[in-house]
């Protein structure tokens, strides 16, 4: 391979730093900016354990911003599930990933200037086996990596010189940081902490990235998955593509809950099905689905409520607490309807003559 | 607005086109015609109907476009879905208004908000002017263009209804009345024309001498407010306004919005304006009645005449709830009283003249007390000793009493020698009373069944003639400060960039910087060692969280007070910040923290809370307010209000003074008095502000700390529309 290639491997210490969100608004830019380029996730996680091999981002991806480019089977040469993984992956198969992966990557390589890679969940990922995200690099002769940071606290700069120390043991180089996710307040903090500590290493900040309330929060629909709930008044169908940014369980009196209702936008109520008087106080305010624990049917005057402001109603199998633990758990995808805003976001805050230069 | 201003044409037209007339009978468009002719309309009639060839004795044509004269008038009663077709055809006729009785538009929602929106199109592109749809039809000088079983009396009283069974009940009602009607217009959905065009063409129109509404809304404020403020200075404006206004299911996020009921707008409208505003259709009549027939009272001072204690006391107390004041007697007139009444009788105002009061007693104290000589009928006593500018006469069934001989003198006093003294009457009773009470209304001369409706039609008399000594509205002149627009533009837009419509409060006290109001200094610190900047430059702070999510800051632990270095604004941003994270809201978006000047107010002689607010009325506008400050604010709801339109120093002072905290303003117990003027001032930079920028919809000002010497305004929220 004689020409440069420049290649944006994006990977992270941490889970859900927004990978995948990085790299449907970089897809964007560079397809706007008319550049070649290519998209490239080595290694894919699949929805269920061994029922398919779709990892459901890159299914995504490859449904709105990287129409007819390459086949799944290219950008995605290997898919590996989130549970009991190890005995799949033994060391004696390395090779034979790793094989498969330079393959695919060097297929779709030749023909463009740019790649763009997305790294698995988190650096530390697969390095039991020699499949993590430097060795991975490595094999596919990129040596530089871009460090995405989603913390909004003073953690980050530990975590970035710890990543920088790691990635110099391994003969990697840190390219430039992504702080992405940041809560407002903490953006003025990370200019400062740029200022007095990152700067002096020679790392460049590419860019700061506020945590978007919009699109790092669910949908009813995914709520509804996450819970696997029962979605019981078909009339607010149309709220199921409501967005849900705040959780509250309604469990005190009606009217001493109303203080944190009237607070929260776009809520989710948790509460019980037999909570009428909750249900109904929380319906006047700006909620985005109600959602009734104990698989209890609600009052016929809530259903009425709701129909009439589209509010969906879903109801729980579980408890309130297991409910709210596998909300917490879900992890909220882009939507085809904001992917023009991701690409806003990308173009604003990012050092694009920097990366492009 | 569709222009063409000079309606008269609906009024006097010169002929008649009725689309949808018909021959046979209990159909609506044999109504109007049968109505048109029965009213002896001289004009031309051209009934319009596809199969008729004559009704009612007129040659019917097919099309408005087949008639070979001139159409001045379209009156429509035909099913709405044809009403649009052939309102296009009126216009390429050249015809100048049309009358759309017709149900089945904008009232029914969906499909006829569309088509009432076509109905105006149509109009503005052939400049005819529009009355309802759904509507009564009108009754003008010359016809009777309605659907309504009767045609009304002639009068001097020009009546708009927005409701057309409101309209027949009135004009039955009037059948056995003296007073009759100069027309009767039904509003109907007012898609063209409202209330405020009619208003402005009846104030010049010369057979009519007093307009009385019945209203359920207004729609266009500003357009009322600069309208009838004229018209009222022509002819009294009467209107009972009824229903909710739709100010009322507006959300109210604010003191001022929660504060101020659904219908104060209104109210402070009609008096802006001079409007007498009526509580029932009794009053309505009544005060509609009064101003047909009495003069308008110079003075608010009256006497009352009874010949019983009891009702006098009743009609004192109603004098005093209207705020109506009694005349005091000189002495020339008191001692003629004292000289010829009975020793029992009461001489000073009210004036009771006893049971056994005869009409001749009657006559003498009515002669005495306007300085009547008692034998020519004309003024005996000198013109200052004359202290009485009108009076309410009661009579109760005694058995001395001759009520339809009390009658004929009070007419015969009132018509020869009292043209510019309202006299009215009370006569308590029923049977005896009935002949008494007819001839009186007969003769013009307002009289109830109880004193209390008198004393409401005097007052209202008292309040027109205030209205008509005050300046013109449009003379008036408002305080007008020099502030820089641009800067308060800019934070706006950096609001809605950031799709917020509540201001932070470093903005807020940005904006009042800029329009002069004082509030403590503040900046938005947003990392710990900002905070510390600040604070070394403002002094000792409040540091506050600042983010549009949470409202109850002191509730996540959001505020610190007392803040003396930067060292302690240093630990307070960190834990304000960690507070807010921990307890406020999941989604809240934090923007940092502000550093607040704590105001050191121990220092201060005399500290009161008082509250400033603004919300902003869907109909007229922006609506202050001004009353007890402080957390109990809500609870004691010692407010007033006033609209923002045309706000003078002479109306904030008014608006000050309406509460009970103006006294303590002014200083109780050898406190010195605050510093008033300056509150003055804040609201009338806050009116400047709130019209210079009408995208403000709510601006809470709660406490504004009032001091002896200025003033500080402490907490200020501002809300923006979307």
């Amino acid at each position: 391979m004689s020409k440069v290639v420049k290649v944006f491997y994006l990977c992270s210490l941490q889970e859900r730093a927004g990978k995948s969100f990085l790299s449907i608004g970089f897809i964007q830019k560079l397809q706007k900016e008319g550049k070649r380029f290519a998209y490239f996730k080595p290694i894919g996680c699949p929805r269920g354990a061994y029922s398919s091999k779709a990892d459901k981002d890159i299914e995504f991806i490859l449904q709105t911003v990287y129409k007819d480019r390459n086949p799944y089977d290219l950008v995605c040469p290997i898919s590996i599930p989130d549970s009991y993984y190890v005995d799949l992956i033994d060391s004696s198969r390395k090779i034979e990933y790793i094989e498969t992966i330079k393959s695919a990557y060097d297929k779709i390589v030749k023909d463009v200037d740019y790649m763009i890679v997305e790294g698995a969940p988190s650096i530390r990922k697969f390095v039991r086996v020699g499949i993590d995200d430097v060795s991975i690099a490595k094999a596919l002769g990129i040596n530089d990596l871009i460090y995405i940071c989603p913390e909004s606290s003073d953690n980050c700069i530990d975590n970035i010189f710890f990543t920088k120390n790691y990635f110099e043991s391994r003969n990697v180089r840190m390219s430039g940081i992504i702080f992405n996710k940041i809560d407002l307040e903490y953006i003025a903090r990370i200019r400062e902490l740029q200022k007095d500590h990152i700067a002096k290493y020679n790392l460049p900040v590419l860019g700061i990235i506020e945590r978007s309330i919009q699109l790092f929060s669910p949908r009813v629909n995914e709520v509804m998955e996450a819970i696997g709930g029962e979605f019981i008044n078909e009339i607010a169908s149309a709220g199921l593509n409501n967005t849900v940014e705040t959780i509250i369980i309604g469990a005190m009196s009606a009217q001493a809950a109303l203080k944190y209702l009237r607070q929260v936008k776009k809520a989710a109520i948790i509460t019980g099905g037999d909570r009428a008087d909750l249900a109904l106080a929380a319906l006047n305010e700006d909620v985005s689905v109600l959602i009734l624990t104990g698989f209890i049917q609600p009052d016929a005057k809530v259903i009425t409520v709701a129909n009439d402001k589209n509010i969906p109603i879903i109801l729980s199998p579980s408890d309130t607490y297991t409910t709210m633990r596998n909300l917490e758990r879900l992890k909220p995808g882009i939507q085809k309807d904001e992917i023009e805003i991701v690409l806003k976001l990308i173009e604003s805050q990012i050092d694009w003559d920097f990366l492009l230069k | 607005m569709l222009k063409n201003n000079d309606i008269s044409y609906f009024f006097d037209p010169k002929s008649i086109a009725i689309i949808g007339a018909s021959s046979k009978a209990g159909k609506v468009g044999y109504n109007v015609l049968r109505n048109i002719v029965e009213s002896n309309y001289k004009g031309k009639l051209f009934p319009i109907n596809l199969r008729a060839e004559e009704i009612l004795g007129y040659k019917a044509y097919k099309s408005v476009l087949d008639v070979p004269e001139e159409i001045d008038i379209a009156i429509f009663v035909i099913p709405s879905k044809f009403v649009n077709f052939i309102a296009e055809e009126c216009g390429k006729k050249n015809i100048k208004g049309l009358v759309i009785i017709t149900a089945g538009f904008k009232e029914i929602g969906g499909l006829g908000i569309t088509r009432e929106q076509e109905l105006i199109q149509i109009a503005k592109k052939y400049n005819m002017r529009v009355i309802g749809p759904n509507c009564l039809g009108l009754i003008g000088i010359n016809y009777n263009g309605s659907f309504a079983a009767n045609t009304p009396k002639k009068g001097e009283i020009a009546m708009i209804s927005q409701s057309g069974a409101m309209l027949t009940g009135m004009m039955d009602y009037s059948m056995d009345q003296a007073f009759g009607f100069s027309c009767n217009i039904s509003l109907g959905n007012k898609a063209d024309m409202d209330e405020v065009d009619f208003i402005e063409y009846l104030a010049n129109d010369p057979d009519t001498k007093v307009i009385l509404c019945y209203l359920e809304s207004i729609e266009n404020g500003e357009k009322f407010l600069r309208v009838v403020p004229k018209a009222v200075r022509k002819k009294p404006i009467i209107i009972l306004k009824s229903g909710v206004s739709a100010a009322g299911a507006r959300a109210a996020s604010s003191h001022t919005g929660a504060l101020a009921g659904s219908d104060i707008a209104y109210d402070l409208a009609f008096k802006k304006c001079g409007v007498l505003r009526a509580n029932s259709i009794a009053d309505l009549f009544d005060y509609g009645e009064i101003f047909l027939y009495q003069p308008i009272p110079k003075k608010n001072s009256f006497a009352i005449i009874t010949n019983a204690g009891g009702p006098g006391i009743v009609a004192t107390d109603a004098f005093e709830r209207e705020g109506l004041k009694f005349a005091q007697f000189s002495e020339p007139v008191l001692h003629l009283l004292r000289e010829n009444l009975p020793a029992e009788a009461a001489i000073f105002n009210p004036i009771d003249i006893i049971g056994d009061a005869s009409p001749k007693r009657y006559e003498f104290t009515i002669k005495t007390i306007f300085g009547l000589n008692h034998e020519t009928g004309q003024g005996s006593i000198e013109e200052d000793d004359i202290t009485t500018h009108g009076a309410l006469i009661i009579m109760s069934p005694q058995a001395q009493t001759k009520p339809a001989d009390v009658a004929k003198l009070i007419y015969d006093i009132t018509s020869k020698s009292l043209s510019d003294k309202p006299i009215v009457c009370a006569l308590i009773g029923g049977v005896s009373m009935a002949e008494a009470t007819k001839y009186l209304k007969q003769h013009h001369i307002p009289c109830y069944r109880f004193p209390e409706g008198a004393a409401k039609s005097l007052k209202a008399m008292v309040i027109y003639n205030g209205f008509l000594n005050k300046q013109i509205i449009e003379d008036l002149e408002v305080a007008k400060f020099k502030v820089k627009q641009e800067k308060v533009k800019e934070i706006f837009q950096k609001v809605r960039a950031d799709e917020r419509t509540v201001l932070l409060s470093h903005e807020t006290s940005e904006i009042f910087d800029i329009y002069g109001i004082i509030s403590p200094k503040s900046r938005l610190a947003k990392t710990p060692a900002e905070a510390g900047k600040w604070q070394r430059e403002i002094g000792k702070s409040v540091l506050k969280i600042v983010s549009p999510n949470i409202i109850h800051k002191t509730d996540v632990g959001g505020i610190i007070l007392n803040i003396e270095t930067e060292q302690e604004a240093f630990e307070a941003y960190v834990q304000i910040i960690e507070n807010a994270k921990k307890f406020g809201p999941q989604s809240a978006r934090i923007y940092g923290v502000e550093v607040q000047e704590m105001i050191d107010f121990k220092k201060e002689l005399k500290v009161n809370e008082v509250i400033i607010g603004m919300s902003k009325d869907p109909q007229f506008g922006p609506l202050l307010m001004f009353g007890t400050g402080g957390i109990y604010a809500n609870f004691m709801k010692d407010v007033s209000f006033a609209l923002s339109y045309k706000f003078t120093k002479e109306n904030a002072k008014e608006l000050i003074e309406n509460t009970k905290i103006y006294s303590l303003l002014q200083g109780v117990r050898g406190e010195p008095s605050s510093d008033i003027d300056a509150i003055i001032e804040v609201l009338l930079r806050l009116s400047q502000l709130v019209n210079d920028f009408p995208e403000i919809v709510e601006i809470d000002i709660n406490p504004l700390l009032s001091f002896v010497k200025g003033y500080s305004a402490v907490d200020i929220k501002i809300t923006i529309s979307r």
